[in-house]
């Protein structure tokens, strides 16, 4: 019997909408963040968005985002885009995941996007940014290796 | 807000000198938005450490069908745990900026217990802090992820700074 994860990868894939997706997983479904799939150009980057909330920063003093809230936006990046690009049947494993912050994260909306480094049988490479106002000027990087499960 | 009171004294082994400035880092993390909101709750702090407990929710769980907790969660408790390492070591509540955090997923973590987090700043120079961060689960000596992590703290005023502890 195929588990319902695989079920929700499968008819997430095959309908080029990823939002359900995101939505099974409870803490990022918590956080709002929403994905929006690339229309014209079906081979460019799924595009990451998480609306800003109170609740979601980190320093009210400053006020600044939660460093580590910044980090589940861009893992989920990478998890989804590696599931999505390289057609994976369930969510791959994170065997690491090291993120530079670059500026202060403002409290407003982020965006990320995924690129996919290198895809071996066994093992994704993957570098994510994030941005707040322009996607030139990025407020955090990261990079990540997951493990790809049958 | 969440007061200070005289019975959580017993979990901090500090100079009453420095109490004020740990109190005020417990109430700085009690009052983070995020912190709040996931259900992050400080459990010790001393000169250059921290302890921070998420107590398990269903909300915490990223793989429904092998149980098992989301990753970004353990990593959301690794930065907010060695961030208040830092304000330990630093003995004063200043701004501080993460300029990077890695984390290493052992191996995965399994749903229904709460997850324990420790980090130690290990090296604070005069501008930059050093941490480590090991994460558990709750009655279990196996650590689920180690995080490391650099901090910048400014040009302070103070001088206090830590030579490499070990651990």
């Amino acid at each position: 019997m195929k588990s319902k994860q695989i079920t929700l990868i499968a008819e997430a894939v095959s309908a080029g909408q990823y939002q359900s997706l995101l939505d099974s997983i409870p803490y990022i479904n918590h956080l709002g963040i929403r994905v929006k799939s690339p229309t014209d150009n079906t081979s460019a980057l799924l595009r990451f968005h998480l609306p800003f909330r109170t609740e979601i920063i980190g320093n009210p003093m400053l006020p600044a985002l939660h460093g580590g809230v910044i980090g589940a936006l861009m893992e989920t990046a990478g998890l989804i885009q590696v599931i999505v690009s390289e057609r994976q049947p369930r969510l791959p494993k994170i065997i690491d995941f090291s993120v530079d912050y670059l500026r202060s994260a403002q409290a407003k909306d982020c965006w990320a996007t995924c690129d996919v480094a290198r895809m071996g049988s066994r093992v994704a490479a993957i570098s994510v940014r994030c941005w707040q106002e322009s996607e030139s000027r990025p407020i955090a990087t990261a990079r990540a290796h997951l493990l790809l499960v049958d | 807000m969440n007061v200070f009171t005289p019975s959580d004294s017993d979990s901090y082994q500090i100079p009453p000198s420095a109490i004020s400035a740990i109190k005020a880092a417990k109430q700085f993390s009690d009052n983070v938005p995020h912190n709040r909101d996931l259900g992050m709750l400080v459990e010790s702090l001393r000169d250059s450490s921290a302890t921070m407990r998420l107590p398990y929710r269903d909300l915490l769980i990223g793989d429904s069908e092998r149980d098992w907790i989301y990753s970004s969660v353990l990593y959301s408790l690794a930065d907010a745990t060695s961030g208040m390492a830092v304000f330990c070591a630093l003995n004063e509540l200043t701004s501080i900026a993460t300029l990077d955090l890695r984390i290493d997923y052992l191996r995965p973590t399994q749903a229904g217990y709460d997850l324990i987090a420790h980090a130690t700043c290990y090296r604070l120079a005069r501008q930059v802090a050093f941490t480590r961060c090991t994460l558990r689960l709750e009655g279990s000596n196996e650590i689920c992820a180690i995080a490391t992590g650099t901090f910048y703290c400014g040009k302070r005023t103070g001088d206090r700074t830590i030579s490499t502890i070990e651990d």
